[in-house]
């Protein structure tokens, strides 16, 4: 069973007057409460793919399957209804969030848009998601601009846990947070994921965080697939020129220095 | 190895809404002439605030206390920073003495100008030479940051760069007058792995050539830990812990560095997904 299939997808830029595939006929599935992780240097396609089925964007060529529908076909009340049930978290909730607004405030959008709590049920909710989260409930009061980088990231997580989605996007989601703060993060992704099933599509160009959270990894290079496999089989033992590449380049704390 | 610089009980306080917060509490340490030294710890420790201080590159705002000591080629001078006045060539002079290199290369980088030009106006200023050899040593030091083509790099604008590449150029422009100390401040966060590793060799190879002191500030232990002699570790102002790098990475002193270590999710390190959860 798969939460996500994405067939061929194909999306293709201008760079100057050059048409470019910044990503060329990419195919992967999800299953439920796995998760796959896209890795590849900067440019080689990971945002277009996150976007792609986000359906921020549309394909010029292949399909996205999500929970067994044809996704990019449905519209209407049909695709908001799937819509709430895939989720995104990006690495800078500041821009995400209108900061002025308050954290009660963003939970409570989702809530009451895809209609999933009445307006009376809507503060316990919210407390309920801060608590999910390791947030304190008093919280919800203040603004967005005035709690701190990992609560903000939280604060994403709970919006996107809001809907009970079966797939959350990760886009660089833990790449700015101090690596204490990343750790309780990941933490916590591992422990919705176990408890509520959810799968995640994470991308990241750390492959330390990528081996320590992922089930699988793709990566990806000038917007093609150059391998893919168990994420710590991959990264033990990278065969294609980038794998190699983004193995060599990231810093050990073992090695002896020259 | 002898002290380049002496930081001796550096205070440092920003005005907040009419409030001093204090950013750094009091940090003594000796940067050695020709040593790599990191400077590492989590967001707000201080770490650019140091590296401001060091450079002259404070806010007029900023409350500034204790000295840093820069013995200069005549006199053996230290400045303090508390009033009255401090000697003007007690002072490194950026650019000329001290080269820094941002996170962000569009910040240090004028985006209406072609980067030749940039980088021949710091030789000129701080070299006095004519535009002329200024544009010939500009060509030159793109040459050494490995710029394809420099003929046309000379003309090209930051726009038309890709990130390592307008971080090359700020790095040609931070050594161009050849300072002593180089500064680079998470120079390399922006970037994806791979370039990161070219930069962090570049950055070492120029280092090597020039005999600069290096100051890399980075929030990545083992990135620091691949590039430096020694690490200093600050938290909250404070500087919790200085020493050899593979000391600080085999035996260390305190519990946040071990905590700093401890959490830093390399190759090697255990995962944290227990495979019970996989389903594919
Ligand atoms: N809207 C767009 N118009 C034109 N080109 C685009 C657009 N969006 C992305 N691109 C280009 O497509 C390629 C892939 O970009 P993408 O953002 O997916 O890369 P990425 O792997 O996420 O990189 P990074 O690690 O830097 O985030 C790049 O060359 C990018 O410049
Ligand atoms: N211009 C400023 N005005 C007011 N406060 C400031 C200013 N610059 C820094 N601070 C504060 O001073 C403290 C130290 O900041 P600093 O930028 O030196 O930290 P850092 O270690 O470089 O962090 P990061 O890893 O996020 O770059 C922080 O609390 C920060 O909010
Ligand atoms: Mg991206
Ligand atoms: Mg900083």
């Amino acid at each position: 069973m798969t939460v996500l299939a994405a067939s061929s997808l194909t999306k293709r830029y201008r760079r100057g007057d050059k048409p470019f595939a910044a990503v060329d006929n990419v195919s992967f599935e999800i299953g439920p409460a796995e998760t796959l992780a896209l890795a590849g240097p900067s440019g080689s396609g990971k945002s277009t793919i996150a976007r792609l089925v986000l359906r921020l964007i549309e394909p010029d060529a292949g399909r996205v399957d999500f929970e067994g529908a044809d996704f990019l076909a449905l519209s209407g009340a049909a695709l908001r209804a799937r819509r709430a049930r895939i989720q995104m978290v990006f690495q800078d909730p500041l821009a995400a969030f209108n900061p002025r607004a308050t954290v009660a405030r963003v939970l409570d959008d989702p809530l009451r848009i895809h209609g999933i709590a009445t307006r009376a049920e809507r503060p316990r909710r919210i407390a309920a998601l801060l608590e999910r989260v390791g947030l304190d409930a008093g919280l919800a009061a203040r603004a967005i601009h005035e709690i701190s980088g990992g609560q903000r990231q939280r604060v994403a997580i709970a919006r996107a846990i809001a809907t009970r989605p079966s797939l959350i996007v990760l886009d660089e989601a833990v790449s700015a947070l101090d690596v204490s703060v990343r750790g309780q993060i990941l933490e916590l992704l591992l422990d919705l994921q176990r408890q509520e099933r959810i799968a995640y599509l994470f991308i990241s160009h750390d492959l330390g965080v990528i081996r320590a959270v992922a089930h699988r990894v793709v990566i990806l290079d000038a917007g093609r697939i150059t391998e893919s496999g168990d994420a710590r089989s991959v990264i033990a033992n990278p065969q294609s020129a980038i794998g190699k590449a983004l193995v060599a380049a990231t810093p050990r704390l073992t090695r002896s220095r020259p | 190895m002898t002290a380049l610089l002496s930081i001796r009980d550096l205070r440092v306080a920003y005005r907040r809404d009419g409030v001093e917060v204090a950013a750094l509490k009091g940090v003594s340490l000796d940067v050695l002439a020709g040593e790599r030294l990191a400077i590492i710890g989590e967001s707000g420790s201080g770490k650019s605030t140091l590296a401001l201080a060091v450079a002259g590159l404070l806010p007029q705002s900023a409350v500034i206390g204790g000295t840093i000591g820069w013995p200069i080629p005549k006199s053996q001078t230290s400045h303090s920073f508390a009033p009255p006045s401090r000697p003007r060539d007690a002072i490194p002079l950026l650019g000329r003495d001290i080269g820094f290199v941002f996170q962000d290369p569009s910040s240090s980088l004028d985006p209406v100008m072609p980067v030749g030009k940039q980088i021949a106006e710091v030789v000129r200023t701080h070299l006095k030479l004519s535009w002329r050899d200024s544009y010939t040593k500009a060509k030159t030091l793109l040459q050494r940051v490995r710029l394809p083509d420099p003929d046309s790099a000379l003309h090209t604008y930051p726009h038309q760069l890709s990130g390592g590449q307008k971080q090359r150029v700020a790095i040609a422009a931070a050594i161009a007058a050849a300072p002593k100390i180089l500064i680079a401040d998470e120079a390399t966060s922006a970037l994806d792995t791979i370039v990161q590793a070219e930069i962090v060799a570049l950055i070492r190879r120029l280092v090597a050539e020039d005999g600069m002191t290096l100051i890399f500030i980075s929030h990545d232990i083992a990135l620091a830990a691949s590039l430096a002699d020694r690490i200093a570790v600050l938290r909250h102002g404070e500087l919790i812990e200085l020493g050899e790098t593979h000391q600080i990475i085999e035996a260390p002193r305190h519990t946040y560095t071990r905590a700093l270590l401890e959490a830093h999710l390399g190759l090697d390190a255990k995962p944290l997904l227990g495979r019970q959860g996989a389903s594919a």
